[in-house]
């Protein structure tokens, strides 16, 4: 499998984030990441990479619940960013309510919504998915 | 013969009369004889009457000669005849012999009426009588008549048929009273017939009749006598079946008299109206009751004095349109005024009373007091909203216990199996570590779900309590804290004020507040918190206002009393204790609300 370039985690769930990371390096789904503790950051990081010309990741997994801008917040910023067609989104949560779900059907910028805890399975078939896609556009 | 008429006698006669001799030459006559037959000559005498009329038949010449011959006179008493001239006359006649006393006929006596006028009179009655008994027939009005002198009794069809006796059928006054239903029908219709019999009547009389195949009719008779001289020659009248407007009558008086029962003994407050001024003509016991109105003086006074004034021209417009039969009932909530010129919320139904003839009689208007009504459905109002936010809470609340013990479950498992694969002995000391803390993170989470729980389902009792004393003991808990910080915490609390609250939660909602407003202060600017107190509307009103860095609302104000909301990526931020003081406050019935400004501080309104 083709590794990812350059992958985001947008998660406050530090052993969340530790466990994924060590999946995706051991497995060498991606070259790169980086870790955001909160959208804020994440939206920040964004807008910086744009004026500079810096490369955008090309996989950004978000955590719903985080502090000062949360997962939807982050989307809705998200969705007025003018480079976000190079930038594909997997909502990442333990959250099984059902209104989650759906609510990120709303949003085209969302990619898939996966439910934690998140398997090697998990990520390589995000990977792919996350390949074909950019294939496509 | 001459000698024994007087002839000036005879000429001056007021009717027309002729004297003849066998050869029918005129003897002598009277002067309107001629006038009657429009001769020129006012002096027949000598003249012969063929010559004098011409057109006297044969069947006439041999009519003379017959009676000459046989001495017996001959008469009729209309017949008509057709002059010269085409003219109709018609003529009451008689014809007789002049016998002498020797018993010989020399001549005859013509006498002669003309009738004409009393014919055409005659003619015109008979059909005025065709009209009247056409009429009746169809009016299906039937007639009768008795003659005194003949003892007969004349039906018409109709009558007849009332009776349901055939067309050939010859009544008699005794059988004719005999349909009279025995008892009061018979009795009141012999008195009625003796009576007009004297006076001549008219008279009328509702009655029974039992028809000839036994069927029971009510019939209107009527009765009027000629009396002539003081004696009555007959008596006539007119027969008419009114079975069905009795039986409607019948059944409405009885309609009425259970319709009476009801609104006696009814348990609604019911009014009967004049459908066209909403005079009240009675009210039932329960609206005297309802709007404490006496039963007698209440008759003067219309709707418009009992129902409140915006709501009567609704009401008056209704009515119309129940008159107009645009509605077939009127309906409308309304208020109507107590005796005492308080108002009580009633639910009005009218309906519209009409006689046999589609006349509006009354308007009988029930009203329903609704104040019981309007009362549990505010009670059931209020409860189902507690109800639907306290299962919204408990939704809430299970996605979050979902959500929480999830993240620290899939944390669990996703590092055990790391673990398993991992070779390098660093790694794995550094996976039991982090096992370690996502444990403690669990044990904390649930300690915080517990605490929720506990705020959620113990029942608490309110007390009341003084407030300043309660916030000033928990000062006292963080005493250090407020001396560390530099915390300046002003209280505009009166020393008598008192709130309806639980001690131990209301402790906890000020020492939450406090707390927040020092981890959430502006760098080098000393802390300023101010809390004050008042009532409003029976509730108690407690303002707490910090000088910290605020929060943007818009951006986050929905979330402020989430359950683990965050928001200004604090490390010891742990998004539980807005959400349990607000529980709190909830959970001793009253409300908390924000308002902030990034910068400059933010303020909290307790309602309790």
């Amino acid at each position: 499998m083709k590794p990812l370039n350059y992958t985001w985690i947008v998660d406050d769930d530090d052993i969340f984030v530790f466990t994924v990371q060590k999946m995706m390096r051991k497995n060498k789904l991606t070259h790169k990441l980086d870790i955001f503790s909160n959208g804020m950051d994440a939206k920040l990081q964004l807008d910086k990479s744009k004026q500079a010309k810096l490369a955008y990741p090309e996989v950004i997994l978000l955590d719903i619940n985080m502090p000062i801008l949360d997962g939807w917040q982050f989307m809705d910023a998200f969705s007025q960013f003018d480079d976000k067609d190079k930038i594909i989104i997997f909502m990442v949560s333990s959250s099984i309510d059902p209104k989650d779900r759906s609510r990120s059907e709303f949003y085209e910028d969302i990619e898939d919504f996966i439910v934690k805890p998140v398997t090697i399975e998990d990520l390589k078939q995000m990977v792919d998915q996350a390949q074909s896609s950019m294939n496509i556009s | 013969m001459g000698k024994n008429l007087n002839f000036t006698a005879i000429k001056q006669a007021p009717v027309a009369i002729a004297y003849l001799d066998r050869d029918l030459n005129y003897i002598a006559h009277s002067a309107k004889w001629c006038e009657d037959y429009n001769l020129k000559e006012t002096d027949l005498k000598g003249r012969n009457h063929y010559e004098v009329f011409p057109e006297i038949s044969q069947e006439w010449r041999d009519k003379h000669q017959r009676i000459l011959r046989t001495g017996v006179a001959e008469s009729n008493p209309a017949q008509l005849f057709v002059r010269k001239d085409g003219t109709e006359q018609w003529l009451k006649w008689t014809v007789s012999p002049i016998i002498s006393e020797s018993e010989e006929i020399f001549g005859l006596i013509f006498s002669t009426e003309d009738i004409t006028e009393t014919m055409a009179y005659k003619q015109k009655m008979n059909r005025e009588h065709q009209l009247l008994m056409d009429a009746t027939n169809k009016a299906k009005i039937g007639t009768w008549e008795y003659n005194f002198e003949t003892n007969e009794l004349f039906w018409s069809s109709v009558t007849k048929q009332l009776h349901e006796v055939d067309e050939n059928y010859v009544p008699d006054v005794a059988n004719g009273i005999e349909f009279y239903k025995e008892g009061e029908s018979r009795d009141t219709v012999t008195a009625l017939f003796n009576k007009c019999q004297i006076t001549g009547g008219p008279y009328e009389a509702e009655l029974q009749i039992v028809t000839a195949t036994g069927k029971e009719r009510w019939v209107r008779s009527t009765l009027k006598g000629d009396i002539v001289d003081g004696d009555c020659l007959r008596q006539y009248g007119t027969f008419e079946d009114i079975t069905e407007k009795i039986e409607a009558d019948i059944a409405y008086k009885l309609a009425l008299s259970k319709f009476q029962d009801v609104f006696i003994a009814s348990g609604v407050g019911m009014l009967v109206l004049d459908p066209f001024d909403l005079k009240i003509k009675q009210a039932n016991p329960k609206i005297c009751e309802l709007l404490d109105l006496d039963p007698v003086s209440v008759a003067s006074t219309t709707l418009e004095m009992l129902i409140s004034k915006n709501e009567f021209s609704g009401f008056y417009d209704l009515v119309q349109q129940l008159l107009n039969k645009n509605i077939n009932r009127l309906e409308i909530d309304a208020k109507l005024k107590k005796s005492d010129g308080k108002f009580i919320s009633c639910s009005i139904v009218g309906s519209l009373i009409e006689d046999a003839l589609g006349n509006p009689v009354s308007i009988v208007v029930q009203a329903i007091d609704l104040t019981e009504i309007k009362k549990k459905e505010k009670e059931l109002k209020s409860f189902t909203r507690y109800v639907e936010q306290q299962n919204d809470r408990l939704m809430n609340f299970a996605h979050i216990v979902s959500h929480n013990l999830r993240s620290h479950s899939s944390n669990f498992e996703v590092l055990l199996h790391l673990y398993d694969q991992e070779t390098s002995e660093d790694d794995k000391e550094n996976i039991i570590k982090l096992l370690n803390s996502s444990s403690r993170q669990l044990s904390e989470t649930i300690g915080h779900l517990n605490e929720v729980v506990t705020v959620n389902s113990n029942k608490i009792e309110l007390i009341s309590i003084g407030l300043k004393e309660n916030i000033l003991r928990v000062m006292d808990n963080i005493t250090s804290q407020i001396k560390e910080n530099d915390v300046d915490i002003n209280l505009d609390i009166a020393d008598d004020f008192t709130v309806d609250a639980s001690p131990a939660y209301l402790e906890s909602v000020f020492l939450n507040l406090l707390t927040n407003s020092i981890k959430y202060r502006k760098e080098n600017e000393p802390v300023i918190i101010e809390i004050s107190a008042y009532r409003h509307k029976g509730k108690s009103k407690i303002l707490f206002q910090d000088n910290g860095i605020g929060i943007d609302l818009e951006l986050h104000g929905h979330k402020i009393f989430g359950m683990y909301k965050t928001f200004h990526g604090n490390k010891d931020a742990k998004g539980i204790g807005l959400y349990i003081t607000k529980n709190q406050i909830e959970a001793m019935g009253g409300s908390i609300n924000v308002e902030s400004q990034v910068n400059i501080g933010t303020r909290f309104k307790i309602t309790l």
